[in-house]
């Protein structure tokens, strides 16, 4: 518990930019957060009956943000994991193998979906452990070039293991099911992913909130100081790396039962990389606000050029060989807005939210927000 | 000349480093600057040298001026190349690097003519390091080491140079020898501005000198009178006609300031 | 035995070209702090344009590439990082990661899925030596990049520049004060990596690639754990982490039939495999220093 008390000392004398932010939206947040919940909570029910044609987009959505606030967990304490393509294909073929069947082409062990499903998360957070002899001892950027290394070795093992991956072709997931109720509608696999995704937001929040989450700010604002405070470094970036392959492990397996298909070579460092930039478009910092503004950016504009595209001059279809093609332009437009918002606000887009929120507050006279 | 007007810093844009430093610098002088850990000495040789900005620190208000030269304007290369040089505290030396190689990168502005000039002068005054020359700096004893930043220091050729604390770590012995150098370098008729906490050996030189206290000059005078003034002798030298130097002392120094 | 010699060979032609690739992500870890992920990006648009003026003249068209590279790094130096000073190490390497996706995306445009024949003279000559047939290509690339390496070090021990780049990287707080200019080292640093990895760039297009396509990136990123593996802080380190990957990776293609049971392209992972373990013994590589971990 002298952890907790030590760093909660510490935290106003570093006074770092997050931490001062915190402070200052604390008051009117607790308002807007209890709003937003019950807004969130409706806008979820509704969600089937409104989407249309949008509904796969937005499932997918909440299936990667749970990826994306894995990464955060990590990247909002200082650390860079590129690993995260192979956890999230660990975690959908772990869950692919342990509830599917025998067939010609794949093993199964044939478990419930449920339970394979808990498994799975389990695993992948057990195989992020066995590496943190590895990845508690790294800081920064050598966690990066370690992590780097897994994916390669990842999609390696991926191609190897073709009675578990299906191969070239990919594997079918089973559906998950309640008992008998087997959710095979997109709307009932929308409340699920929905479900489980709040569950993985509100525990990620939690976890921020801990000591846990202070020990990791800490670590982010210099692991000497953190250590100079009494925190066990080793551990909590330890326990950031579990928690962070086991979201990435859970969002392997909420892309697979959207998809209902998964192909091995999803996950190469192409995926590390669009996690990434989800998680810096929204800002790493915003744990799951960030993700969730991150990814449905990343996920919502390429969609929107590919059936608007014919309105933009410039486009060339969908799949042609020369020209901009609207996956190109999303691609282009994203790398260029992380280099532009790593100069600018390094707390993307949140954060610039933010900065906007703070100004308006500030033009009202308070006692609170004068100190700042 | 070099005149430091007001001068005032503050690191990270809280902490102030100086709160409005006069000082003077007659060409061709030995000047010194004493005060206790934190006063500010440091800060001013990083501002006369422009490096504050790498310390997170900045020029708040005042003005440093050497020969004409805007120095709170001058980026660091001009101002070497000008030959106003410092050696660092804690010698600063690249322990990695070779003896040679050390004094090579001292002389980095100069030509390879002057170069081998200076390196000769420098080897003159230090003939230990002549035999240790493709030995690695980081394997040289303290004072070793300090001969040699004073040394990389005089490859530049400088004519105003500044020594943050050479005394510092070495044994008495020792800081007799920094001190006979330093007095020769001066002598031979380079200006110079010696920082100091061991207040005889540089008051036992120096023209002029200054005291810096919590970021202000406390007190000034020529280096005789210093040596010989009551509040000097009670709290830098050791041999005070009271029993023991005393933290609150502030009052008495700021009051003091005009005697000079 | 002759098999085992011919792997050497090509063993260490491709470790050399690793090796010089490797160096490029040290020195400018070595002058910034940071890893930059762009470099195989630059990598492949160098050797892009070699590709385009190979039907002039090839060393011209290697020139011109290189001159390319170092344009666009001098570019993204002082726009990009330049204006990130300040910043963690780690916003700037994402900020290369970023830069990386641009680069590829319009590499990935230009090239689609072409392989554009890198017209090199060397084409497919076979050379003797003894009982050891090598195409004459792997004997150029192992040369050149010898005479490489061997020019960069004596820069890096003996010119000014690098007995300065040395003591800055060692000392950046003393080295401004013996008037070195660190933004000068970075622009140095990024020149320098653009024109090793366009050498390195040509090589590889002939072999192990028969040409530039998209994948040569790839390639490239195989040469980071040669970087990881030396101690991304040392130079000699990149080198030797450069031979050793390159090596290894050579032989356990040629004994691809005694691997079976690690999977097919094992090769290609090899490197990858090499780095985690060594990194789980020595966090800071063979020959670093300190830990890659900057503050």
């Amino acid at each position: 518990m002298s952890e907790l008390v030590d760093t909660r000392v510490a935290a106003p004398a570093v006074s770092t930019p997050g931490a001062r932010a915190a402070r200052r939206r604390l008051p009117p947040a607790t308002l807007l957060r209890g709003g937003g919940l019950v807004v969130a909570a409706i806008l979820v029910i509704i969600t089937p009956s409104i989407a249309g044609t949008w509904l796969p987009v937005v499932m997918n959505l909440a299936a990667f943000a749970v990826g994306v606030v894995g990464f955060n967990l990590l990247y909002s304490a200082g650390q860079l994991s590129l690993g995260h393509a192979f956890f999230m294909g660990l975690g959908g073929f772990s869950y692919a193998y342990l509830s599917g069947q025998n067939s010609a082409r794949t093993d199964g062990l044939g478990l419930d979906p449920l339970l394979a499903f808990v498994l799975s998360a389990l695993l992948v957070g057990l195989v992020g452990l066995a590496f943190s002899p590895l990845t508690s001892r790294l800081g920064g950027l050598s966690l990066a070039a370690a992590t780097l290394g897994l994916v390669f070795l990842g999609s390696h093992v991926f191609g190897m293991a073709e009675r578990v991956t299906g191969g070239t072709s990919g594997r079918v997931l089973e559906s998950m099911r309640f008992g008998q109720y087997e959710l095979y509608e997109a709307r009932d696999i929308w409340y699920f992913v929905a479900g489980v995704a709040a569950l993985a937001f509100a525990f990620a929040a939690l976890i921020s909130r801990s000591r846990v989450g202070l020990a990791l700010e800490a670590i982010r604002d210099g692991e000497h100081l953190a250590r100079g405070l009494g925190i066990n470094v080793r551990r909590y970036k330890a326990q950031a790396f579990f928690f962070s392959s086991v979201y990435a492990g859970v969002s392997g397996i909420l892309i697979g039962l959207v998809a209902g298909v998964l192909v091995k070579e999803s996950f190469t460092l192409y995926l590390t990389m669009n996690i990434l930039m989800m998680a810096i478009l929204g800002g790493a910092s915003a744990l799951v606000v960030g993700a969730v503004v991150g990814t449905a950016l990343f996920i919502v504009l390429p969609e929107l050029l590919r059936r608007y595209g014919d309105a933009i001059p410039l486009l060339a279809p969908e799949g042609s060989v020369t020209g901009l093609t609207p996956a190109a332009a999303a691609t282009y437009l994203f790398g260029a807005a992380i280099i532009l918002i790593l100069i600018v606000e390094p707390d993307g887009l949140t954060a610039l939210g933010r900065r906007a929120r703070i100004r308006i507050l500030r033009s009202r006279p308070r006692a609170d927000q004068s100190r700042s | 000349m070099l005149m430091v007007n007001g001068l005032k810093v503050t690191y990270a844009g809280v902490a102030e480093g100086l709160r409005g430093v006069d000082l003077t610098v007659e060409e061709g002088q030995l000047v010194t600057v004493l005060g206790s850990n934190g006063a500010g000495k440091t800060t001013l040789l990083r501002a006369i040298s422009n490096v504050l900005n790498a310390f997170n620190g900045v020029v708040t208000a005042g003005a440093i001026d050497w020969d004409g030269l805007n120095l709170v304007r001058t980026r660091a290369d001009r101002i070497v190349s000008r030959g106003l040089i410092q050696a660092p505290e804690g010698r600063g030396i690249f322990g990695g690097l070779t003896v040679e190689e050390n004094l090579r990168v001292g002389g980095f502005l100069r030509s390879r003519a002057e170069q081998r000039h200076q390196q000769k002068r420098v080897l003159d005054l230090f003939p230990d390091l002549s035999d240790r020359l493709r030995q690695h700096a980081g394997l040289l004893s303290g004072g070793q080491q300090q001969m040699l930043a004073i040394g990389r220091a005089l490859m530049a050729d400088p004519k105003l140079l500044l020594l943050d604390e050479p005394s510092l770590g070495l044994a008495p012995k020792l800081v007799d020898d920094v001190a006979a150098v330093v007095q020769q370098i001066n002598q031979a008729g380079t200006t110079v501005v010696l920082v100091e906490q061991n207040a005889s050996m540089a008051l036992s030189m120096a023209d002029y000198a200054y005291v810096l206290e919590n970021g202000r000059v406390s007190l000034h005078g020529p280096g005789a009178e210093l040596r010989d003034s009551d509040e000097v002798r009670r709290l830098y030298l050791g041999q005070g006609s009271d029993d023991e130097p005393d933290e609150d002392t502030d009052p008495v120094f700021v009051g003091n300031k005009e005697q000079s | 035995m002759a098999d085992l010699l011919q792997l050497l060979v090509s063993g260490l032609s491709l470790g050399a070209l690793y090796g010089l690739i490797a160096l490029g992500f040290v020195i400018v870890f070595k002058a910034t702090g940071i890893l930059n992920f762009s470099h195989g990006a630059m990598l492949l648009l160098g050797a892009y344009v070699v590709t385009r003026l190979a039907h002039v003249n090839f060393l011209l068209a290697v020139l011109a590439g290189i001159a390319a590279a170092v344009a666009l790094n001098l570019l993204v130096e002082r726009v990009l990082v330049r204006s990130m000073a300040g910043r963690s190490a780690l916003a700037i390497t994402v900020m290369t990661i970023g830069l990386d996706v641009v680069l590829m995306t319009y590499a990935r445009g230009e090239i689609n899925t072409r392989v554009l024949p890198m017209g090199d003279p060397w084409g497919a000559t076979m050379v003797s030596i003894g009982a050891v047939d090598i195409p004459l290509s792997r004997l150029v690339a192992l040369v050149v990049s010898l005479v490489v390496v061997a020019a960069f070090f004596v820069w890096f021990k003996r010119s000014s520049w690098g007995v300065a780049f040395r003591a800055a990287t060692e000392r950046r707080d003393v080295a401004p004060l013996m008037g070195i200019r660190l933004n000068r080292l970075s622009v140095v640093a990024w020149v320098l990596a653009g024109v090793l990895a366009v050498i390195a760039g040509v090589f590889l297009a002939t072999f192990p690639s028969s040409g530039v396509n998209v994948d040569l990136s790839h390639v490239a990123l195989r040469a980071f754990p040669a970087a990881v593996i030396g101690g991304l802080d040392s130079t000699h380190g990149a080198i030797v982490g450069g031979l050793m990957i390159g090596t290894a990776e050579i032989l356990a293609q040629g004994y691809q039939s005694h691997l079976e049971f690690l999977g097919g392209g094992f090769h290609e992972v090899l490197t990858y495999v090499l780095m985690v373990i060594v990194l789980w013994f020595k966090p800071a590589g063979l020959f670093g220093t300190q830990e890659v971990n900057r503050v």
